[in-house]
């Protein structure tokens, strides 16, 4: 069957390796790191203890809905452009789109780093411009992360939304053009509506590896963003207590795969309203 | 009169509309242009500085190309380079099968079957990569799995597979069941369908999936830092440690030349694939004989 | 780069240092050969394996030096992987992680390795240049007898400061006070160690202490502190010292140092601050799971040869343990404070001994300054 060779995949080296994650959330870390097997229930309630894990958790949230958010409204109208305008030049797009990407993570957000410096050449230009007095002040703040949460995620939303604005019969926006509906009608009767399993794919691959961020953070928003994925890194390798981490990763999994489900009984109705159409 | 206000007010709205209808291809195009400006800010930044006589970044000291000589001369850069292209090859080549087959047959299943193995796609997503990470680490040493690039290659598979599926199912969703009846009909065993109708007509998406697989696989850090064994660095991962003091000429050297690289490699096979044209063809073909079928059986 | 080990220096250790730190003769107090060999059972020394990894910090290890063992070895395949701390070491190495040999553990780490069974115990016999390593280093708190680790190089942890937009401070008290003048532009390392140790040592505490009503005040000071925090980093505050982004930085002195080599040099004083600050010892060592020991032997020992850590030092700026490698050293680093710092200035140090549950209230503490 063709869904064998992905789901043996899965279970060997996805779901058993988790399996170490969920039994070390059960027992206790051994002095410097490692595990005891000794059993404990505390590192669960451990969570709940010191408002620190929510407010951390909740902030992470936040940050990744404001960047999903922002990586859509970027994306779609360059996806729109890709999908529709593009014509022979589709495929290079595309892939003058992933290029960046070819070039090192670290590489480009450091690059970032030299950029958005006080004393960078973006500064340096506005300052001669006289646009700019003083600092740029938009280093190791929250406005920092953002941007590079978008540049770091702007192909996980496109790439879907253009796989669905290509698809899009472009004789049903001309069907409605001849009916007499505006641009912006037919854009939000006809054209979301369709390309809404791209969007929602979109959203989700972009929302959720980034509630697991955290190098974006640390080299760009410096001390004022500590997210969950921060926390986890941080309680495994300079903590040393692998039993909480493995709570803290359980608990994340589980609270997102909540998110998840709600959002998928909520896009169930937007896509059967497509259904209908 | 009130009759006259509103048509002039509509008269005026809809001439407003027109006006903001007519900015909106121009727009479009700037904000492309925009969007692209911003995906290579920093690129062309690094690719300047890469020929930067200095090491710091902060002064220019004259054109030099000392660094991509260094580049080239430091085994371990070239080590960790060829390695990082084996595994996000591998690793491409492997999730964009598994993640499309994933995609199609998750279609065809039913609603049990389905979920299950939903939440597994989705669970690969949403956990965080530093927990499978350690995840797979133990996992591996409890084995006796030894680290290397097969077991970079596993564990990237994972997630991208994953990636791979869900941008294909995307597109699948709501196509056209009727060339799949269609083919059966005309006499097509399911592989051929499969090979001669779907797959090419999934082809952008298994391209886009594909590319993102090749790109986070070459590009990742967390997962690849537990799993890699004594000997098989990848890139980024000695970036990372090449960074302590700041931003390394080098490193900047290495990104323009696997830039130069990936984008003559990138012209070079489209110009290929221009000359062959791609097999929609016989997709169209083949809903206008079960268009015309069915025209037939109704008439 | 993570640091040290023991405790408050004792007399003889703070002579020691000071002997050497001012260039003069070595205390040959305790005399040379005194290694106390560790096994009992010592495998006969076999040929030299075809491959070795060495698993090391970043940028530590000179290039040169690299090249010049690798041809006096020809047919030894040399590799080498990096790490930013001694903790991602440690999880690597915890985990299971196999085919390292050679690791770069501080002091304090090569302790928790040793209980943790993770050390090979060194046999001596091949490693003659140990007897070039200065007495005072031989016998560490952390690893009794030098059973299972060898000196690499030492330093001090402390502050530097951009004298052109502050006015330089002398004390932890006034680094971590006069936050408001910063405007967000002070960082300080990763470490919870590194970090809360400074904080006690401001408040007069000792820098090891495990009192809780110590710790209290050293959180305290912290949590007041983070409001003007740029950046928690252990890798990225060089260039930001240069490029402005960062007036004052917790750090460690031969990053400080290599600044100072920079073309344009940034100005930037580095500080040991009157209450003292960290002193910490970097070591080789052996993994216990190591698959070649003969060339992870052969290796180390190499790198003890008093000519090559006069070379070494002009790489790391890391002050080395042999007094004999000084001679091999350009004058400007063996006269200069900030590798060899004075007398006085050593005094008030402390080297790191890590309790357990020292450790978990100081994580606990650092995890709340990060969130804060």
């Amino acid at each position: 069957m063709l869904l064998a060779p992905a789901a043996v995949w899965y279970v060997a080296f996805f779901v058993a390796p988790l399996g170490f994650i969920l039994v070390f959330s059960f027992l206790t870390s051994a002095d410097y790191g490692g595990i005891d097997y000794k059993f404990n229930l505390g590192n669960y309630p451990q969570l709940l203890k010191a408002p620190i894990y929510l407010r951390i958790f909740l902030n992470t949230i936040g940050m990744a809905f404001t960047g999903t958010a922002l990586c859509l409204v970027v994306g779609f109208p360059l996806a729109y452009f890709l999908a529709t305008r593009a014509g022979r030049w589709k495929n290079v797009f595309l892939i003058m789109l992933i290029v960046p990407f070819w070039t090192s993570f670290l590489t480009r957000t450091y690059a970032w780093l030299i950029l958005l410096s006080d004393s960078g050449p973006l500064a340096h230009v506005l300052r001669q411009a006289h646009l700019l007095q003083g600092d740029l002040g938009f280093l190791y703040t929250y406005k920092a992360v953002l941007m590079g949460v978008v540049y770091n995620y702007l192909p996980l939303m496109v790439f879907p939304l253009y796989v669905s604005l290509e698809r899009l019969d472009k004789r049903l926006l001309e069907a409605a053009k001849d009916l007499g509906a505006g641009r912006l009608r037919a854009f939000w009767r006809i054209t979301v509506p369709l390309t809404m399993p791209g969007i929602l794919t979109g959203c989700l691959l972009v929302f959720i590896p980034l509630t697991g961020e955290y190098v974006i953070p640390a080299i760009l928003g410096g001390a004022k963003s500590y997210m969950i994925g921060n926390l986890i890194g941080d309680e495994f390798v300079s903590a040393h207590d692998w039993a909480f981490g493995s709570a803290l990763g359980m608990a994340v999994i589980v609270l997102l795969m909540v998110l998840i489900a709600i959002y998928f009984r909520l896009a169930r109705r937007a896509t059967s309203a497509e259904m209908s159409l | 009169m009130a009759a006259s206000t509103l048509a002039a007010k509509a008269a005026g709205r809809s001439a407003a509309l027109d006006r903001a209808g007519e900015l909106f291809e121009p727009a479009l195009r700037v904000w492309t242009g925009v969007v692209f400006a911003f995906l290579f800010l920093p690129i062309v930044l690094v690719v300047i500085f890469s020929f930067n006589a200095s090491r710091l970044v902060e002064v220019w000291t004259g054109f030099s190309l000392k660094w991509y000589g260094t580049a080239w001369t430091d085994p371990s850069i070239l080590d960790a380079l060829r390695t990082s292209l084996i595994v996000a090859v591998a690793n491409a080549i492997l999730a964009t099968i598994f993640g499309t087959l994933a995609a199609i047959g998750m279609q065809r299943v039913g609603h049990r079957v389905r979920t299950a193995f939903e939440l597994m796609v989705y669970g690969t997503i949403v956990t965080p990569e530093i927990v499978i990470a350690i995840a797979s680490l133990l996992f591996f040493v409890t084995i006796n799995f030894d680290l290397g690039i097969p077991t970079i290659v596993i564990t990237h598979v994972v997630y991208n597979t994953s990636i791979v599926a869900l941008i294909v199912r995307a597109r699948l969703i709501g196509m056209d069941r009727a060339l799949d009846e269609a083919a059966a009909d005309l006499g097509a065993t399911p592989i051929q369908t499969l090979r001669r109708i779907t797959i090419p007509l999934l082809y952008p998406a298994i391209l886009a999936g594909a590319l993102l697989a090749f790109t986070f696989s070459f590009d990742d850090f967390v997962l690849t830092f537990f799993v890699s064994g004594a000997t098989s660095t990848t890139l980024p991962l000695r970036i990372f440690s090449m960074l302590r003091f700041g931003v390394s000429p080098v490193v900047n050297a290495v990104a323009t030349v696997m830039l130069v690289v990936t984008l003559t490699s990138i012209f070079t096979a489209s110009l290929i694939v221009r000359r062959h044209g791609r097999g929609e063809g016989e997709a169209g073909l083949l809903l206008a004989a079960a268009r015309s079928a069915a025209q037939r059986r109704a008439a | 780069m993570s640091r040290p080990f023991g405790s408050e220096l004792s007399r003889r250790e703070f002579l020691a240092m000071s002997a050497l730190a001012t260039g003069g003769l070595a205390l040959a107090a305790c005399g040379v050969g005194s290694t106390s060999t560790a096994s009992n059972s010592l495998a006969p020394v076999g040929p030299i394996e075809s491959e070795l990894s060495v698993y090391n910090w970043d940028q530590y290890l000179s290039p040169d030096d690299l090249k010049a063992f690798k041809a006096k070895y020809p047919s030894l395949k040399v590799n080498t992987a990096t790490y930013a701390s001694n903790e991602d070491m440690l999880a690597k190495i915890e985990a299971g992680a196999k085919g390292y040999d050679v690791v770069v553990p501080t002091g304090y780490m090569v302790e928790i390795m040793i209980a943790k069974k993770l050390l090979m115990s060194l046999d001596y016999r091949q490693l003659p240049n140990f007897s070039h390593v200065d007495s005072i280093f031989r016998d560490p708190g952390y690893d009794p007898s030098s059973k299972h680790s060898v000196p690499k190089d030492w330093g001090t942890t402390g502050f530097g400061v951009r004298t052109d937009k502050l006015t330089l401070m002398s004390t932890w008290k006034d680094f971590f006070s006069n936050a408001a003048q910063y405007k967000g532009k002070v960082s300080v390392l990763d470490g919870a160690t590194e970090v809360v140790g400074m904080a006690l040592k401001a408040n007069g505490f000792s820098y090891n202490s495990d009192k809780d009503a110590e710790l209290s005040k050293a959180r305290d000071t912290l949590l007041q502190f983070k409001p003007y925090v740029g950046k928690i980093t252990s890798t990225d505050y060089k260039a930001d010292l240069t490029s402005g982004n960062i007036w004052a930085a917790m750090g460690w002195n031969g990053d400080f140092e290599a600044l100072t080599g920079q073309t344009p040099a940034p100005p930037v004083k580095y500080v040991i601050p009157s209450e003292g600050a960290e002193l910490w010892i970097d070591c080789w060592a052996i993994l216990a799971s190591a698959p070649h020991p003969v060339a992870a032997h052969t290796f180390i020992n190499f790198f003890l040869d008093p000519k090559i850590q006069g070379q070494e030092i002009q790489y790391t700026y890391y002050a080395q343990a042999e007094s004999e490698a000084k001679q091999y050293m350009p004058d400007a680093i063996r006269n200069d404070p900030i590798i060899f710092p004075s007398a006085d200035s050593l005094r008030p140090l402390e080297t790191r001994k890590a309790t357990p549950g020292g450790q978990r209230a100081r994580d606990q503490i650092f995890a709340e300054f990060k969130a804060a």
